[in-house]
Parts: C-alpha cells; sequence; structure tokens
C-alpha cells in the first residue's frame, strides 16, 4: 500500500519535474515566434507578452520585402551543408577507420596527432594566408566548405565508434575475398550508420550555421551564406538604432523600423529550416550519442 | 591477400607522410611570404612607385592607368551598388585615369576581415579609420600597417582638401609618433552638453528657453510638468544619462584627463575631492527632485535612457554630444515628438581624427589613392554621387540645396560620413538650410582647452584608479541620479574615495600635468 504511495509520488514528481523543464525549453521558443508577430508599438509599450496586444506580419513583410538576396542566401547555405556535410562526412571516416584497425601499425601515433590538432593550432593569420595566397580559396564557394571538412573531435568521435565493430567481421570479409575498400563501403559504412547520421548532423549545423569563413574569406556578394546576411543585417539595424553617427535622414527612415519584431523573425527564418530536419534524425540521434560508451 | 593489406596500409602512411611534409612546407613558406612582403614594402617606401602591372597606353601619358581597392564600413548600399561603382570610375577616369572598387562591409565584420587582411600583407589602397572605434588609428600605426602622409605628398596631391581642414585642428592628426598617416573627414568636431526638451511641452508653457543657463533653472519648468503633465515624467534619466552637472567657470569636460578654473593663468589642476564638494548644492537639488517625483523613480536601476524615451514621455533629458541637426535624430529617439536643445555648458574641441581615411602599406599606388581621397574632399559631383548614387536613378533633386532619396530604389549606403567632407553633401529632407554654416561654425568656435592632448600615464597609479572606480560604480549612480540623501552618503563617499587613494591619483595626475604644461612652454 505504502509501496503504491511513494510510487504514484515518485512518478507524480519525475513527470511533474520533466513537464517543467519542457516547459523552461519550450517557453522561450514560442516567445520568439509570438514577439516576431507582434507589432513593434506593442513591443516598446508593453514589453514582451505571450498573448500579444495588437498582431502584426510588419517584421516578415519587411525581411521577406526583398527576397532575391535572402533567396540566394538561403541557396548558398543549402549547398555548402549538402555538399560539405556528404565530403566531411566521407573523409571522416575514411579518417577513423584506418586508426580504428588494431591491426595498422601506426594506429596510436596518427591518433595522437590528430587529437594534438585540437590543443593546438596555428591561429587565424596563418590560416587566413593559406587560404588565401597560398590554396587561392578567396571568393570561392570552397572557401565555405573546406576549413570545416575534417574536424579532428569528429574523427575520434567515429574512431570510438567503429572501435566497437568487432574485427572478425572484417576478418571473415578477408577470408570471402573481399579488398579493404570493398569492406570499407560495403560492411564499415552500413554497420555505422547511427554514428554517420549524428555526426552528420552535427557537422550540417555547423555549415548551417557557418558565417565566420564568408566574413573572411568571401567579397562577392553572390557567395554570401543565409547567416551573413543575417549578420549583416542586424548589424544595420543596430547601428542606425543606437549610433549618434547614423545620419539624421536615415535614422528618419528607421525611425518606425520594427527592430525588435525583425530580430525574432530573422531568428525564426535563420533556424527554422534545421528546426524541421531535426526530427527526421532523431532515431539515430540516441543511439549514436552514445557512440563510445558501453553497450550490450 | 596479407601481401595487398600491408601495400594498402602503406599507401595510407606515406599520403599521410605527404600531408605532414605538406604542412610543414607550408608553414615555411608562410615565413618567407612575410619576410617577402616585409622586404617588398621597404623597397617600395624607399623607392620611387614602380610602374603598375595593370599598366596600358592611355590618352594621359604622365599617368598611367590605376585599379583602386576602398574598403569602408557601411550598411548594406543595395543592389545597384556596381552600377554606382560604373559611373563613379568613368568620372575617376576622365579626372585622375583611376578606377575604384569598391569594398563595403558591415560594421561587425570591419575589423575582422581588415585585421586579418592586413596582417597577411594583402594589397589595398584605401580604407577608413578612426581614433577611438573602427580600424582604431594609433594600434594599426604601430603595426606598420599605415603608409605615413607627409606634409610633401599632401601639398602635391591632396593640397585643395588640406585647405578646407584648418590649421589649428591639424595637430590632432598627428599620431603617437608625431607624424600623420590619416587624413581627417571633415565634420562635427566639438561637443556640446545639452538638455533635450520636448517641443510641445516648451510651446504649451511658454518656456523660454535662453533663460535656462543651467540645471537649477529647470526646477520651475519641472514642477508645472509634474502638476499638470499626468504620465509624463519630467526628467528622464538612466545609467547612462546622469550628470547636468557644468559649472561655467571651469574649463573640463568628458574625455579631458584635468579641469582647471578658466580665470586662472596657471591652469591649476582641481582635484577630484574639491570638485565633488563643491557639487553638494547639486546633489541636494537632485535628492530634492527625485523626493518631488521630478526623475523617475528606476533610474539608478535603468540601463539604457533610450528605452524609456522611446515611450515618448520623458519630456526632459540630457544629450552629451549635440551637434547642430541632431534634434532631427532625436526625434526619432524621442517616440516621434520634436525636442529643442538647450546648452548647458561651453562647446569643446573633440578632434577631428573621429573619421579619417588611411593609405595601406601594401597600396601599389599611394599617389594616386592619396588624389582620390582629395576628390572625395573637395569634389561634389562625386562625394554625392557615391553617397546617394545617380541622380533621377537613387534620388531627386528638389532645388540646389536639397534632394530626397527615392524609396527602394537600389542605392542608400547612407553613410556620408564615410566618404569624404560632409559639408560638400546635398542636404536631406528634414535638415535645416544653414546646417553645414553652424557645424563649420561651432567647430571653429569650439574651445580647444589647454588640456586637450593630455592623458595621463596610469602606470604608476593603476590599483588606485582601478579602486576609486569601484568606489564611483558604488555612490556616484545612486547621488547623480538623486536617489539617496546626500547629507550622510556623501562625507562617506568622500571618505572612500580617499581611502581608495584619489589622493594619490591627484597629486600624480597634477604632476604630469605641471610637467605637460612646462614642456609646452606655457609655464
Amino acid at each position: 500500500m505504502s509501496n503504491t504511495r511513494s510510487n504514484r509520488l515518485a512518478g507524480l514528481l519525475i513527470n511533474g519535474f520533466f513537464t517543467v523543464a519542457c516547459l523552461f525549453i519550450a517557453l522561450p521558443f514560442i516567445l520568439l515566434i509570438i514577439v516576431s508577430v507582434t507589432s513593434e508599438n506593442s513591443l516598446v509599450q508593453n514589453g514582451y507578452q505571450f498573448i500579444p496586444s495588437e498582431f502584426s506580419l510588419e517584421a516578415y513583410q519587411i525581411v521577406l520585402s526583398k527576397p532575391e538576396s535572402l533567396l540566394r542566401g538561403y541557396g548558398v547555405t543549402i549547398l555548402i551543408t549538402v555538399v560539405g556535410t556528404l565530403i566531411s562526412l566521407l573523409l571522416t571516416a575514411m579518417t577513423a577507420y584506418p586508426i580504428s584497425r588494431s591491426d595498422f601499425r601506426y594506429n596510436r601515433p596518427i591518433t595522437f596527432y590528430i587529437f594534438f590538432t585540437i590543443l593546438f593550432n596555428g591561429g587565424m593569420i596563418p590560416f587566413y594566408i593559406l587560404m588565401t595566397q597560398y590554396l587561392h580559396l578567396k571568393n570561392t564557394l570552397a572557401a565555405l566548405i573546406i576549413p570545416t571538412v575534417l574536424s579532428p573531435f569528429n574523427i575520434l568521435i567515429m574512431k570510438g565508434f567503429l572501435d566497437k565493430i568487432s574485427k572478425e567481421i572484417i576478418e571473415s570479409a578477408k577470408v570471402d575475398g573481399s579488398g579493404e575498400f570493398r569492406i570499407f563501403f560495403r560492411i564499415i559504412m552500413p554497420l555505422s550508420t547511427p554514428a554517420l547520421a549524428t555526426l552528420g548532423l552535427f557537422i550540417s549545423f555547423g555549415y548551417w550555421n557557418e558565417w565566420f569563413y564568408a566574413l573572411l574569406f568571401v567579397d562577392n556578394d553572390k557567395y554570401v551564406p543565409l547567416q551573413l546576411l543575417l549578420v549583416r543585417i542586424l548589424s544595420q539595424i543596430e547601428f542606425l538604432a543606437n549610433s549618434p553617427m547614423a545620419e539624421a535622414a536615415s535614422r528618419m527612415q528607421y525611425a518606425n523600423f520594427p527592430t525588435l519584431s525583425v530580430r525574432m523573425a530573422m531568428a525564426i527564418l535563420a533556424g527554422g529550416p534545421m528546426l524541421v530536419i531535426f526530427p527526421f534524425f532523431q532515431k539515430y540521434f540516441v543511439k549514436g550519442i552514445t557512440v563510445g560508451s558501453l553497450k550490450g | 591477400m596479407k601481401m595487398r593489406q600491408t601495400n594498402v596500409m602503406k599507401l595510407c602512411v606515406f599520403l599521410l607522410c605527404l600531408a605532414l611534409i605538406a604542412a610543414c612546407s607550408n608553414n615555411a613558406g608562410n615565413n618567407k611570404n612575410t619576410n617577402g612582403a616585409q622586404t617588398g614594402e621597404n623597397t617600395k617606401s624607399t623607392t620611387t612607385n614602380e610602374p603598375v602591372k595593370e599598366e596600358e597606353p592611355t590618352g594621359t601619358p604622365e599617368l598611367p592607368e590605376a585599379k583602386l581597392t576602398f574598403y569602408y564600413p557601411s550598411n548594406p548600399a543595395g543592389a545597384d551598388q556596381k552600377t554606382v561603382q560604373d559611373e563613379i570610375n568613368k568620372y575617376l577616369k576622365e579626372k585622375i585615369n583611376a578606377t575604384v572598387d569598391l569594398k563595403p562591409l558591415s560594421f561587425d565584420e570591419y575589423d575582422t576581415k581588415l585585421n586579418a587582411m592586413m596582417a597577411a600583407g594583402e594589397a589595398f589602397d584605401l580604407a577608413w579609420s578612426s581614433r577611438y572605434w573602427l580600424l582604431p588609428y594609433q594600434g594599426n600605426v604601430d603595426k606598420g600597417a599605415f603608409l605615413e602622409l607627409t606634409d610633401d605628398m599632401i601639398n602635391q596631391y591632396a593640397p585643395e582638401a588640406r585647405k578646407n581642414i584648418p590649421d589649428k585642428f591639424w595637430p590632432d592628426m598627428k599620431a603617437v609618433d608625431g607624424k600623420v598617416y590619416g587624413f581627417p573627414i571633415y565634420q562635427v568636431a566639438a561637443k556640446t552638453k545639452s538638455l533635450i526638451i520636448q517641443k510641445q511641452y516648451i510651446d504649451k508653457y511658454k518656456l523660454d528657453v535662453s533663460t535656462i543657463q543651467s540645471y537649477k533653472d529647470l526646477e520651475p519648468f519641472l514642477k508645472q510638468l509634474k502638476d499638470n503633465e499626468k504620465g509624463v515624467i519630467p526628467f528622464g534619466m538612466a545609467q547612462n544619462s546622469w550628470g547636468i552637472y557644468v559649472d561655467r567657470n571651469r574649463v573640463g569636460a568628458d574625455g579631458l584627463a584635468v579641469t582647471y578654473q578658466k580665470d586662472d593663468a596657471t591652469f591649476k589642476n582641481l582635484t577630484e575631492i574639491q570638485m565633488i564638494e563643491d557639487k553638494k548644492e547639486y546633489y541636494d537639488t537632485m535628492h530634492a527632485w527625485y523626493k518631488a517625483g521630478y526623475i523617475n523613480k528606476d533610474a539608478p536601476v535603468l540601463k539604457n535612457i533610450n528605452d524609456l524615451k522611446a515611450k515618448g514621455n520623458v519630456a526632459v533629458g540630457i544629450e552629451f554630444t549635440s551637434k547642430p541637426g541632431g534634434e532631427v535624430d532625436e526625434k526619432n529617439v524621442n517616440g516621434g515628438n520634436e525636442v529643442v536643445y538647450v546648452p548647458i555648458s561651453d562647446s569643446y574641441f573633440t578632434g577631428i581624427s573621429s573619421a579619417m581615411h588611411v593609405i595601406s602599406k601594401t597600396s601599389k599606388n599611394p599617389e594616386r589613392t592619396l588624389m582620390l581621397i582629395n576628390l572625395l574632399n573637395t569634389d561634389k559631383y562625386l562625394y554625392n554621387l557615391i553617397c546617394n548614387g545617380i541622380e533621377g536613378k537613387h534620388y531627386t533633386k528638389k532645388d540646389d540645396l536639397y534632394m530626397e532619396p527615392i524609396k527602394d530604389s537600389g542605392y542608400a549606403p547612407n553613410v556620408d560620413w564615410v566618404f569624404g567632407n560632409q559639408f560638400n553633401a546635398f542636404l536631406k529632407p528634414g535638415q535645416s538650410q544653414d546646417v553645414w554654416e553652424r557645424t563649420v561654425q561651432l567647430n571653429d568656435s569650439a574651445l580647444v582647452a589647454e588640456s586637450y592632448g593630455f592623458s595621463v600615464n596610469q602606470e604608476s597609479i593603476k590599483s588606485e584608479i582601478a579602486n576609486v572606480q569601484a568606489t564611483k560604480e558604488e555612490f556616484q549612480l545612486a547621488l547623480e541620479t538623486g536617489a539617496v540623501d546626500p547629507k550622510d552618503l556623501l562625507p562617506k563617499f568622500i571618505d572612500k574615495l580617499k581611502a581608495s587613494g584619489q589622493d594619490k591619483i591627484d597629486k600624480e595626475a597634477t604632476a604630469q600635468w605641471e610637467a605637460f604644461l612646462k614642456e609646452k612652454g606655457v609655464k
């Protein structure tokens, strides 16, 4: 009797805790959406509210009023995300696989070499010089893809996963006469789908949020990804709103500009597509994120 | 089978070795390259400029064609950036046989990108710099990123632009080593502390603004507002907007290291403690105002005054850097209500180096770049072209003075102060006709304090300054906004300042100030 009661109490507490936790996660996002459709006037008067006193789609109208550059930004971002993620996954797996093989003599030094690059790097200036003066990647889409193609951290995660694949499979495949490439593409890759899916998600987030390399290496408006576009628009709004240097007349134009709600609208436009993609990865996600932990 | 496996492994190892070697040689290459770039620069600055690669035979033999690049911070101009650039280049080609590649960057991008470019020794010609903001002047001069502009060069290639700038302001362009590395973009160079009063209340209560010379004169007006206007904050203050106390008998302003008595021929430095003691009456007044409800109750905790002003119910506020025509800007900040500036302090010269053009050390055509600077600062057609775009397409001309931007025209960078001497600009709707004359007048009449350009070397008093700063943060805000009674707090404040080492700071500052005066020959 007392047992069931304490069970029920525990259930109540646990459910209550997670309900609250979920609310903490969901509410800010809901607020973001609501603010983006609230009129600027009511935002200034009343602050952020869950039930807007005045509804307005002006923020979206402004952001979407000149869709050319926004669409182009989406195009660039989608392109580098898809191409970058595919190349990155292939190369990460191909780097991680040899060093996960215990019969590869140099697996330890090479693993250390990769790990070492996490600890030390050349800094931004040598990187910039390398990209512009040796590889001549300025003003190319490759400049947005190449720098993040191989992340040592991802390689080590992938290696951790591959370590768990039993080496007997490889042995038996060899006995059956398959070569290294066949083993890699036909056996190892399919077996590591959960890890690939998880890493793929991480990597694609990275590419989707990419703006810094674009800032450094892209002068041409054609290759500006979505996030850099938004950084620019935001910086313009900030500037006009706060700087004493802004011209009187240009300030006039922005007098009634819905600064606050435009920010939220842009956040939704920038992050939205990724939120849609996320659930499709979810089934792999749980399995993949436990890579490296103990499994039965 | 075994054979094949080892072969694959060998291949992997071989490839990795290659990668390692490639990485190493890249580093070596980097070093070599930076050295190369440096020697390249050195030879360039000593020898005369070499013929440019892009050279081609043209009608003007004395000037080979030059391609220039111009980096500047800007709002996104719009789709017609290229069209305007072509138009500019048509004109420049005629004038100085050069073309310019405009490279606008947003304010967030500007420093990061240019720092990387300069560190990598990438070639460009012209950039925008400022004393304390983007692409900071002194720091980059120290790095050797900017080309020195000698008097000879300026006299030869930019004499007209130089003439626009009063000689008494020119020393402000000097870097620490006494040399000049930038060309100023002439604009407002003085600041005045003013009250901002909403026009509707001035009209309603028939306030004669000329009677308001200091904060004390404001009191009857604030009382009227408090009694008759519901929901209006008579005097709005926040953490970033306190300090309407001004003593017109003294020379001293924000940003100046010392304050001295106006009629004092020895320029004796007034100590901080003394100045705070002198403010007792002011603190009392503030507290009385706060208690009477003239000042918003949340003043000591409110971060930004503009958040409050946006609601449009702040009747009086303060502006530290009022300039001619600034009332137009203020209208937006004040929820669309018209405001009037009422100056309560003298106008102080603040320097002309807040915005300037610099030529990169890596420039292949410094002479032509300087000629471009000259045109940007003197040529009305070119200046308005780069600021506003093409007439009829991006703006319409109203009359001789005024222009009107065409909405959504495809070119509107809105950063006139980046391109050149602002006094060549067509006026925009809302600007008063004499705004440029008034600005020039203000600049010319602004008080150049004896202490302008003097700063205290803080090396020996670092910890005292930090302590004093902490003490000030603790007391000053509450005192300035009137939120507390100064009767017991002011003595406590002064005691704690003394305990934090204020006396030592004052002594050190005074000593350095005296030395500075002696060196200048004033004393």
